[in-house]
């Protein structure tokens, strides 16, 4: 339940949207973006967040687009993420949605995993190592520009702008990948503790992970390492590891000493992996 | 399965299924009251602290607040055992969401949105943080006024100490014990804190009518006990209370006692009678309303050179948290079957019950038998130090008929066979084959074993009762004061009618509406008893119906009452079957051709009450407090990475020794329903706190269960030693498949890892830190 009052506006197009947010903004309003609503409900139940305004997306078509041509695919971000799973057209995003449970993935959207206030962002893990675009509505209309551009721990977009979604090169999304994702204790509808893809790309390994060090990042310095053919998985993994220079989550659902041995692990398994699928 | 009865040992569909499955069942929030209000609590933010002051200006301002009210206003102690639990807070907190005051409104909404203009001022004090603590010479005493507090005689509080109840067990002579001991083992274990989580929160709605009848309607497992407390408690007269409810949605303890009835029946006369619901968040659910039990366990058990357990020593520190509620009888229940099923002639125990400044423990699916987990990790550790088999040592030691008890009880012909169970048990988990397995360099299959037994904890006079009526088709109507929180006990009792009246099960309608105005007297819904106890009730009631019909039939039918039989809903000659009459006929009083009526209507009559139980002695722990001990053992099998101590329960398995089965279904229901329970709590669930006592998980999103994707293959198997004092031989199953499930997932992880693992819950990160660490088994 939610207990205080709130308003709720239906756009129809972004620029409705986006005018709207801006002047809630303006009468010092809080206006939140609604696409799936997993959060909202749950934060607003805890009082973490107080809405005055949200402003429901689902009937904007651009959000809701999926498009696939021989070069590029197209992902709305307000397709839910069985919606995502269910077009089955970039192996490694239809893993990285394979979280919580089929319930909520019936409601919780791309962009709502990718622009929430929780931390793990899972899915913009295989977005940012195909390099995707983010397509977003701002003042000057419609823009396209590097997803890690604008991707520092979260999009450090200004909060009116409004993400539409996200696009890849075909390629790039079936470039061959190994994931994991552990919990605490029971995977998959626990937050996670390590959630890590390693892509190949020719004989490139890139890395990016969230939880394992509180956010979700691609860590772009370990490529070398990983990706050294001359030496054995084993010393590969360790010396990545080792290279990493980041605070790792330490809370009551991991440490340190835990997550540095299954990223160590992971490592090993991903490049025999990857390696042997040549 | 071959039988000799009609309508036992077997598994119609529970009678409940249809309406729970279609969601057209009624729990106790799905009534409304007309001009009801609503209610919603506010919490503590700290686990000790003085309230300094409350201001509620701003929030009686806010729209739709009829009133709110503070601990100053409602100068009310509570408790089932120990009356120390206000029923809000005052004066101080002593506890991370201790409800410190309420809001009334017109509106669930409206009261819940004024919680946050309330202002709390509080000053902190220091936080008791586990039991050790408390425990320590000169700790902070968190209830400096226990000598005010009524409390049960049973109950042995120490005042100016943290010790809300002390008992012993003493046997024979310990220190010649150990001295006969080849093999000693030590061990400390222990469990945390958690929750029932419930399917359905806790609600209670209450209202007052003019001739100050009180009527509240809540999700409580223990109707009886509810009116009984708030009479003692708020000095009404019991004959002015009603309790009722009707089904509840997951009870596992939880419901037991006094949860939210005597606040919600405060928060009705403060607005002068009108219908007030109290319904507790998931989050207040969690931490402010009481959970599970923490304890720690200090284990010393010798055995001799042939594996005969010669001495064992015991000291169990139960985690009360802040208030004793149930606590303080599941730490005498532990005391009082704390040897765990072996005999045990030299023992010793020390069980106390300990208040710390977590949130609160009252009853849960165990009810503290759970701590004989540690027994089950030393006997683990004594089979490799002495090279005698584990199943084996448990073999030898099993307590069997002409034992006795911790408590000096002799163990009767009802005695469950351990032996059986335990070679059950092996036979599932193919023992044969040994208890670990390399699958690769870095995988490990591992099993474990552990035995269990538990008696009901209960007052010594615990009653039921059975009211059978006839409608005028001859169909059968069953009332007992048992309330159906998800076990199924009322097919079982339908099951049980059907049988002695020959009546088929559809033709019986049982009434899952327990009111204390109309149902018979019931203790509780609660300590794996109402098929034991209301079994029996209902054996006499429908007897009782039976010696009516034929007191009526045998005059039409112009024979003895004892040349009567029942048959197909017939009355018949037992000689001659075809000289019959229907039992419709009869159900109301016989009327002839011409119109002349013999008889009345025939009403059924059954009560139980359990007989020869005593308290135990506070010194030596001497008397007979348990009704019966259901007896088994469970295992489970393991496959586990070695390289990040990640893990799969393949299997979990239980053997257990029922007595008579009324309904497989339903006792495999109740079994495999526990071990799924034990297993997630085993694996993942705690209560976690911050340094200063706040709980960082009160919620489902940081505390998680298992799920049916997680759950292992599970298999029990049934052992029928007849407990000749319960209906047709049954015993009661409610909880026992909670209590191995510790034990035997703790002895396969130390068999997988060859590294003791004695301190829940398992998450993998704890088993791989365990792995890693320095030391041998």
């Amino acid at each position: 339940m939610i207990a205080n009052n709130f308003s709720y506006a239906k756009a129809e197009n972004l620029a409705e949207a986006f005018s709207y947010y801006k002047k809630i903004q303006e009468e010092n309003g809080k206006p939140f973006y609604l696409s799936g609503g997993t959060e909202i409900v749950s934060f607003s139940r805890e009082k973490k967040i107080s809405p005055s305004v949200v402003i429901d997306l689902k009937n904007i078509k651009e959000c809701n687009d999926f498009n696939i041509n021989e070069e590029k695919i197209f992902f709305g971000s307000c397709l839910t993420l069985n919606q995502v799973i269910e077009k089955n057209e970039f192996p490694a995003l239809v893993q990285a949605c394979k979280i919580i449970d089929n319930t909520v993935r019936n409601r919780l959207t791309l962009g709502g995993n990718i622009l929430g206030k929780l931390p793990y962002r899972e899915t913009v893990l295989p977005l940012l190592l195909a390099e995707a675009k983010i397509v977003y509505y701002c003042e000057n209309g419609i823009k396209k520009e590097s997803l890690s551009e604008v991707f520092d721990k979260r999009i450090q977009l200004p909060p009116e702008n409004l993400v539409i979604g996200f696009e890849v090169d075909k390629e790039k999304a079936n470039n061959p990948f190994y994931y994991e994702r552990k919990s605490r204790a029971f995977d998959g509808y626990d937050y996670p503790i390590f959630t890590a893809i390693l892509t190949k790309e020719e004989e490139n390994i890139y890395f990016a992970c969230t939880a394992i060090f509180n956010y979700a990042l691609k860590i772009n310095n370990l490529t070398r390492f990983l990706s050294n053919s001359n030496l054995v998985a084993k010393i590969r993994a360790g010396e990545a590891v080792n290279k990493i220079n980041l605070i790792y989550a330490n809370n009551f659902r991991a440490n340190e000493k835990y997550l540095r041995n299954l990223l160590t692990c992971f490592f090993e398994k991903g490049i025999e992996y990857l390696e042997g699928i040549k | 399965m071959e039988t000799k009865y009609d309508y036992l040992e077997k598994s119609p569909i529970r009678f409940d299924a249809e309406d729970k499955v279609s969601g057209t069942a009624y729990f106790t929030d799905d009534y409304k009251e007309l001009n009801m209000l609503f209610a919603a609590k506010l919490k503590s933010i700290h686990a000790h602290a003085i309230i300094k002051s409350i201001n509620t200006d701003e929030a009686v301002k806010q729209k739709g607040v009829i009133k709110v009210l503070t601990g100053a206003d409602l100068p009310y102690l509570l408790g089932i055992y120990l009356g120390d639990t206000p029923v809000l807070a005052r004066d101080r907190v002593r506890y991370f969401g201790e409800p410190v005051a309420v809001v009334i409104a017109k509106t669930q909404e409206e009261a819940q949105n004024a919680l946050s203009f309330i202002k709390v001022e509080y000053e902190k004090l220091p936080y008791v943080g586990n039991v050790t603590q408390a425990l320590k010479q000169g700790a902070f005493v968190i209830h400096p006024k226990m000598n005010s507090y009524s409390h049960l005689d049973a109950i042995h509080p120490l005042e100016n100490t943290n010790i809300a109840n002390i008992n012993k067990i003493k046997k024979g002579n310990v220190d010649l014990g150990f001295v006969n001991s080849k093999y000693i083992a030590e061990v400390n274990t222990s469990f945390p804190s958690s929750d029932h989580v419930s399917m359905e929160p806790r609600v209670a709605i209450a209202k007052i009518k003019k001739d100050g009848t009180i009527i509240i309607r809540s999700s409580t497992q223990a109707p009886f006990v509810v009116r009984n407390l708030l009479s003692k408690f708020f000095n009404v007269p019991i004959s002015k209370i009603i309790v009722q409810t009707s089904f509840v949605g997951g009870g596992y303890g939880g419901k037991a006692g006094i949860q939210l009835e005597g606040l919600a029946y405060l928060l009705s006369k403060a607005v002068g009678g009108r219908p007030v619901r109290l319904i507790n968040k998931r989050e207040d659910d969690m931490v402010s309303s009481p959970g599970h039990i923490g304890c720690y366990q200090k284990v010393k058990i010798g055995i001799s050179k042939y594996g005969n357990i010669q001495a064992m020593s015991l000291i169990y520190h139960f985690d009360s948290g802040a208030y004793a509620d149930y606590a303080v009888n599941i730490s005498r229940a532990a005391a009082i079957a704390c040897s765990g099923p072996y005999n045990v002639e030299n023992l010793y125990c020390e069980s106390l019950c300990v208040y710390t400044n977590h949130p609160f423990a009252t009853a849960f699916r165990g009810f503290g038998h759970e701590a004989l987990f540690g027994i089950e990790r030393a006997l683990d550790i004594l089979a490799e130090k002495s090279g005698i088999g584990k199943l084996e040592l448990r073999y030898i030691n099993a307590i069997k008929e002409g034992d006795y008890s911790p408590t000096m009880q002799y163990m009767d012909e009802n005695t469950g066979n351990l032996e059986k169970c335990i070679s059950k048990v092996a036979n599932m988990l193919n023992y044969q084959n040994g208890d670990y397995k390399m699958i690769d360099e870095n995988t490990v299959r591992a099993k474990g074993i552990s035995s269990f037994w538990k008696a009901p904890a209960m007052p010594t006079n615990t009653d039921a009762g059975a009211i059978l009526t006839f409608n005028e088709d001859g169909s059968l109507n069953l009332s007992t004061g048992i309330v159906e929180i998800g076990q199924g006990s009322y097919t079982s009792l339908a099951q049980i009618a059907a049988e002695i009246l020959k009546i088929p099960l559809k033709k019986i309608k049982v009434n899952y509406e327990v009111s204390t105005l109309t149902s018979p007297h019931d203790w509780a819904t609660a300590a794996s008893r109402s098929l034991f106890m209301a079994g029996k009730a209902v054996i006499i009631a429908a007897n009782d119906m039976k010696k009516q019909l034929f007191e009526i039939a045998k005059i039409p039918l112009r024979c003895a009452a004892e040349d009567l039989i029942l048959e197909d809903e017939y009355i018949c000659q037992k000689s001659e079957k075809k000289k019959r009459i229907k039992i419709s006929e009869v159900a109301l009083g016989y009327v002839y051709p011409n119109g002349n009526a013999i008889g009345n209507q025939i009403i059924g009559r059954g009560a139980y009450l359990s007989k020869g139980l005593s308290d135990i002695d506070q010194e030596t722990g001497k008397g007979s407090p348990a009704l019966e001990f259901t007896i088994g053992v469970e295992g489970v099998e393991i496959e586990l990475s070695l390289l990040t101590g990640e893990y799969k329960v393949i299997k979990a398995v239980c053997a257990i020794d029922a007595g008579t089965i009324i309904n497989p279904n339903l006792v495999r229901g109740q079994v495999v329903g526990s071990m799924a329970m034990a297993l997630s709590n085993a694996i993942n669930e705690e209560f976690i706190y911050d340094s200063s006592g706040k709980v960082i998980n009160p919620n489902l999103r940081d505390y998680k269960l298992m799920r049916f994707k997680d759950a292992p293959e599970y298999q029990v198997k049934l052992v029928n030693t007849e407990q000749k004092d319960g209906p047709f031989g049954a015993r009661g199953v409610g909880e026992q498949g909670f209590l191995g499930i510790y034990g035997a997932l703790a002895n396969a992880l130390s068999c997988a890892i060859k590294k003791p693992v004695n301190t829940l819950p398992f998450p993998p990160s704890k088993i791989y830190s365990i792995y890693k660490s320095a030391g041998e088994i």
